[in-house]
């Protein structure tokens, strides 16, 4: 009895062992399916709106893609962005990574650098078809490719029209207003945070100390201008700072704020709540100059545990997602980001400005390849390719907002955190 | 794809996705080349462990702990090989909390032999394993913030997630073994405050029970999203189902609740079932249990009978309990001097209540005795049989005693010829003569024919 129960185990062992080893070797009959991780495009916790928005979107390209490639199936999943490398980190150390990451182009430049994903080998056809200001968000310092940007979405400014008839044209109308009672919201990171240093024309200040070289009496001045009107704006009783882009959306349909800056990808969420009383324009001017709004990037990267067939599926998919015919209607069908394609980049923005009630110069300054629109996010792409040296910078804002440094003092740390120094 | 019912719709169409989802891992080396460690570790370990004896077979809570180490150790070894592991460390990791449960009830019976690992182990430990490692597993296999968001049931017109479901049965399971606890501590409370007796104590612990489990499953009826309009018509759907199918059910349910708020039975009471004294033990939802005295036997009686039909209690008001003995003297003997011997025998007996005082009393003239009876009350009622039988053993030795003699009546039997025979007359036998016999008892059952 015992032999025959030995004998049996030994049979289970050895069929359970060949099962999964044939499902191996078989894997040209099994589905063909890519599992997609997307992270949500705000930090905190998860929408569940957003997330059943992106299973549809996801799903609706399968079905585009299937026209071409019968038989490869999408599967969905998303992360709060908060904690998309953790989570994703997690995964691949147990082989069950993502085939395929959503996301926006400093988490992939973070997940490439924490050998999390592969960085994306680039034939020069897809490589024609994605704007160099784009690509180069994502390309680290070594030159690797952290992902494939497919969309860029815009940052705006956003208002009720029923508590602010008036958007202000500059800061010094945002201060004026916020003294005569109107509550106007700010988001913390760089990114959000950028289209002020136009105004200060602080960028060349930054583009030195990156380059470690000295920087000029005048540009300090600049920079240390910039700080001290952050600082001054978050002391400010009517000018309010949050953490994250969500919180500013949420606050504007409950009412308690009256201006914020907003995405694109925000536009539907907010003109379902608000209707037509959302207002949107372009971000004030400064004493120096325009504001220098840079867009965010959805960046496509390649996850590390696909097998040998998964990834050229990935890649397949990454090339489509580029063409002329896929960018247009995706752009189209969703009217929330704007296409990276350069050759379609200019009939979609024509269309969805017009359909926005956006002038064109809106568009044009966060997606035209203006001087100042290339050096804004040349500036940020540098910056954001050591994701480390970002985070450093972040709390240095952070630290000017809350007063816990003086603007003379920030603006030294800013420099000695861009030169690599500690500060 | 989904299915719709009657004020619900499920849609697991995001269950069956992320299902198929899972056949993108099997297509991968790595995740193939870990399952088959998983799989064959354990087996390869229990064939080793079958050849050899173990060195730590004298210490079997050690023994239990070297499979999922050397299961962490080979996942760490995949790890530090830049090969994924983590799969083999997660299973590693299941298989050693699973076996720590073993050394950890040692461990808390050698510092307090009465606490109640098994209860603990079954009731609490081992289903919080379960529901981490699911969800654990989840979070390794996808996003469990995705998976629990999705709504998959429409349910009342309130859309319930995966999340909310699992969190709901979780909660639900808590609320219904761990209630006893809170509800024995205000029980045990009002007992030392207010100085409740123990019997009402029980029964206010069942009340405070079913309030726990009440507000409990109402708390997570509100966290679902199911409000107070949805109750309405999850009443108004019941009270179709009360009238055709469950009316059973919620009729015990609601007897039980009016019983313990009558206090006419609750744990401790002893009631008469079909003439037995049967102590109640347990009053449930559906049925009251209770042992039946006479032979330890447990009885589930469903609570609307005590509800419908007359039940003696001996517990409700009056705890105390008469019963009788019963015995003849002969004619010769004077009655009072009989009646204050039973008295004073029944008075003797330190079970026997002093108040109300026994009594005996002349309850016949019979054939061939005076029949008595002596009436006597007892605090507990299950103890009235072993007090008569320790009565008519003191009465049998105190008539001997006083010379008092308990007349039985005698029978003569004659063996006779059938048919008769015309030359014999109906004198018996020489050879055999009469033969004497007690009267055989009128009544098969009862030992002392005097005992009536």
């Amino acid at each position: 009895m015992a032999t025959v129960c030995r004998l049996g185990s030994r049979l289970a062992l050895f069929g359970l062992l060949a099962a999964l080893i044939s499902g191996c070797s078989q894997e040209a009959s099994l589905p063909r399916v890519l599992r997609v991780a997307k992270g949500s495009t705000n930090p905190g916790s998860l929408d569940i709106e957003e997330s059943v928005r992106d299973r549809r979107v996801v799903k609706e390209l399968q079905a585009l893609f299937q026209d071409f490639d019968p038989g490869l199936r999408l599967h969905p999943t998303s992360y709060s962005e908060a904690n998309l490398v953790e989570d994703i980190a997690r995964q691949t150390s147990s082989g069950l990574g993502p085939d395929l990451i959503v996301t926006n182009g400093n988490t992939a430049l973070t997940l490439l650098e924490q050998d999390l994903t592969h960085a994306i080998p680039l034939q020069s056809k897809v490589r024609s078809r994605i704007t160099p200001m784009a690509l180069q968000r994502v390309t680290t310092a070594s030159g690797a490719i952290a992902g494939i940007p497919v969309s860029q979405y815009l940052q705006l400014a956003c208002y009720d029209k029923r508590r602010l008839p008036k958007p202000p044209t500059t800061l010094q109308d945002l201060a004026k207003a916020s003294g005569e009672g109107k509550v106007f919201g700010l988001a913390m990171h760089l990114e959000d945070l950028y289209w002020t240093l136009g105004g200060f024309d602080a960028t060349p200040a930054l583009e030195d100390a990156l380059q470690a070289t000295p920087t000029s009496t005048d540009h300090n001045q600049r920079l240390t201008a910039w700080l001290q009107w952050l600082q001054n704006a978050s002391f400010q009783q009517n000018v309010l700072f949050f953490s994250n882009q969500t919180a500013l959306s949420d606050q504007l349909i409950q009412g308690k704020l009256d201006w914020i800056t907003c995405w694109s990808s925000q536009l539907p969420q907010l003109r379902k709540a608000l209707q037509q009383h959302l207002g949107i324009t372009t971000l004030p001017k400064g004493p120096l100059g325009k504001a220098t709004p840079i867009t965010r990037l959805q960046v496509w990267a390649l996850g590390r545990n696909s097998s040998a067939r998964q990834q050229r599926d990935s890649l397949k998919l990454l090339s489509f997602m580029v063409e002329p015919w896929a960018q247009k209607t995706l752009a189209l069908k969703y009217r929330t980001s704007f296409p990276v394609n350069p050759q379609v980049a200019p009939i979609v923005e024509r269309q969805l400005a017009g359909e926005r009630q956006l002038t064109t110069e809106t568009v044009q300054l966060g997606l035209s390849d203006l001087p100042s629109t290339q050096h804004a996010n040349s500036v940020v792409a540098a910056i954001g390719s050591n994701p480390e040296r970002l985070s450093r910078v972040n709390g240095v804002l952070n630290s000017v907002i809350f007063g816990t440094r003086n603007a003379t003092e920030g603006s030294k740390a800013l420099r000695q955190t861009l030169k690599g120094e500690q500060p | 794809m989904s299915w719709t019912m009657p004020l619900a719709t499920v849609a697991p169409e995001a269950i069956s996705q992320e299902l198929l989802s899972w056949i993108a891992y099997v297509q991968r080396g790595s995740v193939v080349l870990q399952l088959a460690v998983v799989i064959a570790l354990p087996v390869l370990i229990e064939r080793w462990r079958s050849r050899h004896p173990a060195p730590l077979r004298k210490h079997p809570n050690m023994q239990s702990l070297v499979g999922p180490l050397l299961m962490l150790l080979v996942g760490s070894a995949f790890s530090v090989l830049q090969f994924p592991g983590g799969l083999i460390r997660y299973f590693g990791l299941l298989w050693l909390g699973w076996n720590l449960f073993t050394p950890l009830k040692a461990l808390l019976l050698h510092f307090n032999k009465e606490f109640p690992v098994e209860e603990l182990e079954s009731t609490f430990l081992k289903p919080m394993f379960v529901i981490l490692a699911t969800l654990s597993l989840i979070r390794l296999l996808g996003s469990l913030e995705n998976l629990a968001r999705i709504p998959i049931v429409n349910l009342f017109g309130v859309d319930l997630s995966l999340g909310k479901i699992y969190t709901a049965i979780v909660a639900v399971y808590l609320i219904l073994t761990v209630a006893s606890r809170p509800a024995a501590f205000l029980a045990w409370l009002s007992g030392k405050i207010f100085g409740v007796k123990e019997q009402n104590r029980k029964a206010l612990e069942l009340l405070f029970r079913y309030s726990v489990i009440g507000i409990g499953l109402l708390a997570v009826a509100y966290y679902v999203g199911i409000n107070g309009n949805t109750f309405l018509a999850i009443a108004g759907g019941l009270s179709v189902g009360i009238g055709f199918g469950i009316k059973e059910i919620i009729s015990n349910f609601i007897s039980s609740i009016w019983l313990l708020f009558e206090g006419s039975v609750r744990p401790g009471e002893i009631l008469m079932i079909n003439g037995d004294p049967c102590t109640v033990r347990k009053l449930g939802l559906r049925a009251t249990q209770l042992r039946r005295g006479r032979d330890g036997a447990e009885l589930l009686i469903p609570n609307q009978t005590f509800f419908m039909q007359e039940a003696a209690s001996y517990t409700a008001a009056e705890t105390s309990r008469r019963d009788s003995v019963s015995v003849g003297a002969a004619y010769h003997h004077n009655p009072e001097r009989v009646i204050a011997l039973l008295e004073a025998v029944a008075n003797e007996h330190a079970q026997v209540r002093q108040y109300p005082p026994p009594q005996a009393f002349v309850t016949d003239f019979a054939d061939s005795s005076v029949n008595y009876q002596l009436r006597f009350w007892v605090s507990n009622p299950l103890i009235s049989v072993s007090v008569g039988s320790d009565l008519r053993r003191a009465i049998w030795t105190r008539f001997e005693q006083e010379g008092i003699s308990i007349p039985f009546p005698q029978r003569q039997v004659y063996p006779m010829q059938w048919p008769p025979n015309p030359q014999q007359s109906l004198k018996p036998t020489e050879e055999t003569g009469p033969i004497q016999t007690p009267h055989p008892p009128e009544q098969g059952n009862n030992p002392n024919p005097h005992d009536r």
